[in-house]
């Protein structure tokens, strides 16, 4: 009769392993040759790879283990030629789709001229000189285009841009700004360093307000940036981290902590009316550490909410509210039981997280206040029309309040509102503010 | 007063000893069940050679303790997913108390029977078995006699770079 591990038939074996991380999986394939070609069979592979995301390999050639260990890069001989190919996610719209491999080099012999080529796949034109160095570190590889003007498209950056875009998003057409412009600049680089960096993504559990997981956020000249939503229910505090990093914010540093130990309770009228906001004391964040965290509103600390206004792009804002409804529709029609619909839970989390951080309640208080009066005539207005709306709203409301409470109580001659004066008080404010939230 | 009678099925082990289980307690034998029904009125018992009297016992009382419990909707999308439940307290120690050889014959038998709630948690208690352990560890657990030669073994750590800490 049975008596050790290693007896139990494969499939059994392998019904073991769909309870084990990826790294245990790996590190048992090192016991002994029975459990080595057991944990390297592809079906091993193939869950754990539907667990992030759903992919087929088939049409590939490749395999699942490797997609799962190799990450989204990974290198095959092809034609006597070595074909590094990476992988770029599904399009936003469609996160059912299949990855989509991208050729990026390739090494091979050039029999003619006896020695190694290394070809830059990137760009519209034909392959190109590249370099290989390899870092200190002997995970981590650059490669380097030696001919960055063959990836320059034969119509120019500005069809580039809409091309790539169209690619991206699905035939999503976002009109081409500025900040598009910085985001191709960005993306075009011509070194390119790769890494293998796994992530973690916490369970869901009904204690956290926002479910952990994995976000994204359109970050103005930076473009569509990756998030880690992933708590410490222990030290009581959340933390959002980079995936995707910039020059102003590095891969996997923390983005936004967030201090759960000390929520704010705010009514809804506080919510609704920014002046409240602004006289809310110490005093009133209550000093306890068994509130339950589910009842938390949030203070999310953006580092990247920038000072300056940027211009209000309302058709992203809607974009995202039709995807977010038509996903919503979406979810009511599938099967039960499908595990896809946790998968767009997932997504609509995302998006709303997206739209939150649109939010630009902050900016349009000192915006008005601070620069509508000197913006020129002719300049294109940055805030849509409900936001203005709601600022200049903001403006009077703050005004009258100014004048109430201090203005009255001075002489006639000093009751004129100078408005380089009010702006001053409000940058205290808000300074006040800032530093009370930190 | 009326006596219900209740229905019973008999199984025959690898000692040749014959169990007799109600049939409610049978009806968590997954696939196995319509013939269990048909073999209701028969006499004779059905022999199961590759579980002992032992793992049977087991068995029973395993599925006497989860009778209340009920068996999950059998559909596709179910068996392919795993339930991420924790294995409860009861379930741990009963499945640990006889050591690891009768855990690796109650998972057999559990499969053979297709009893998928023993099943799941037996595998569970297994994996938290290997959970965090190096390779030499784990061969100590599961008493694994290292068979790659030095070549193999280098093969082996070179490929699992990515899971080195």
């Amino acid at each position: 009769m049975t008596v050790l591990l290693t007896n139990l038939p494969p499939e059994l074996i392998i019904r073991i392993l769909e309870d084990l991380p990826s790294r245990d999986i790996g590190l048992l394939s090192g016991t002994c040759t029975q459990l080595r070609s057991i944990c390297r069979t592809d079906i091993v592979w193939q869950k754990l790879c539907q667990k992030i995301c759903d992919i087929e390999v088939e049409e590939w050639d490749t395999t699942y283990y490797n997609i799962y260990t190799k990450g989204q890069f990974h290198t095959l001989v092809d034609n006597g030629r070595l074909l590094a190919t990476e992988y770029k996610p599904p399009y936003v719209s469609d996160i059912h789709g299949p990855l989509r491999p991208k050729k990026v080099f390739s090494i091979s012999i050039n029999k003619s001229k006896n020695r190694t080529e290394i070809l830059c796949l990137h760009g519209y034109g034909e392959a190109h000189p590249g370099s290989i160095e390899f870092e200190t570190e002997e995970s981590d590889i650059v490669f380097k285009c030696c001919q960055m003007s063959s990836h320059a498209h034969p119509k120019g950056s500005s069809v580039e841009l809409s091309t790539l875009i169209k690619e991206e998003t699905n035939n999503h057409t976002i009109p081409f700004t500025i900040d598009d412009q910085k985001r191709l600049e960005c993306y075009m680089k011509n070194v390119q360093k790769y890494r293998l960096t796994r992530i973690e993504v916490q369970k869901p559990d009904p204690v956290y307000p926002i479910q952990p997981g994995l976000f994204q956020a359109h970050y103005s000249a930076h473009g569509i940036e990756m998030f880690l939503l992933k708590y410490d229910m222990s030290k009581k505090e959340a933390e959002v981290i980079k995936i995707t990093g910039d020059l102003m914010c590095l891969q996997g540093e923390t983005s936004i902590y967030i201090n759960l130990r000390k929520p704010m309770q705010l009514t809804k009228d506080q919510q609704l009316d920014v002046n409240s906001l602004l006289l809310l004391e110490e005093d009133d964040i209550p000093d306890s550490d068994d509130v339950q965290p589910r009842n938390q509103p949030f203070a999310w600390l953006n580092e990247k909410f920038s000072p300056d206004l940027l211009e209000c792009k309302v058709e992203l804002v809607e974009c995202m509210i039709d995807q977010i409804t038509e996903m919503e529709e979406n979810i009511k029609e599938p099967r039960k039981g499908d595990f896809k619909i946790s998968i767009h839970r997932m997504e609509i989390d995302r998006i709303r997280y997206v739209l939150s951080s649109y939010l630009r309640l902050k900016n349009i208080q000192s915006y008005i206040l601070e620069q509508d009066k000197q913006r020129k005539e002719e300049e294109p207005c940055k805030l849509s029309q409900e936001e203005f709306t709601f600022a200049k709203e903001y403006a009077e409301t703050l005004e009258e309040h100014l004048r109430n409470v201090a203005l009255r109580h001075m002489p006639p001659n000093l009751q004129t509102l100078d408005p380089k004066q009010t702006g001053i008080i409000n940058i205290d404010c808000l300074t006040l503010k800032y530093c009370k939230t930190l | 007063m009326y006596k219900k009678i209740v229905p019973q099925i008999k199984l025959e082990t690898y000692e040749k000893e014959v169990f007799e289980i109600d049939l409610d307690i049978a009806k968590k034998f997954g696939k196995l069940v319509p013939v269990l029904q048909e073999l209701l009125n028969d006499d004779k018992p059905l022999t199961i050679k590759t579980i002992n009297s032992g793992t049977l016992k087991k068995i029973i009382t395993w599925c006497t303790y989860h009778k209340g419990r009920s068996p999950p909707p059998e559909d596709d999308d179910n068996r392919m997913k795993h339930s991420t439940e924790e294995v409860s307290s009861w379930d741990d120690k009963f499945l640990q108390e006889d050591g690891q050889a009768a855990l690796f014959d109650l998972i057999s038998a559990a499969h053979t029977l297709d009893i998928d709630g023993l099943l799941d948690v037996a595998c569970k208690v297994v994996a938290t078995m290997i959970k965090g352990k190096a390779p030499e560890e784990i061969r100590k657990v599961f008493n694994i006699k290292n068979d790659f030669t030095q070549q193999e073994e280098d093969q082996v750590r070179k490929e699992n770079d990515w899971c080195e800490d």
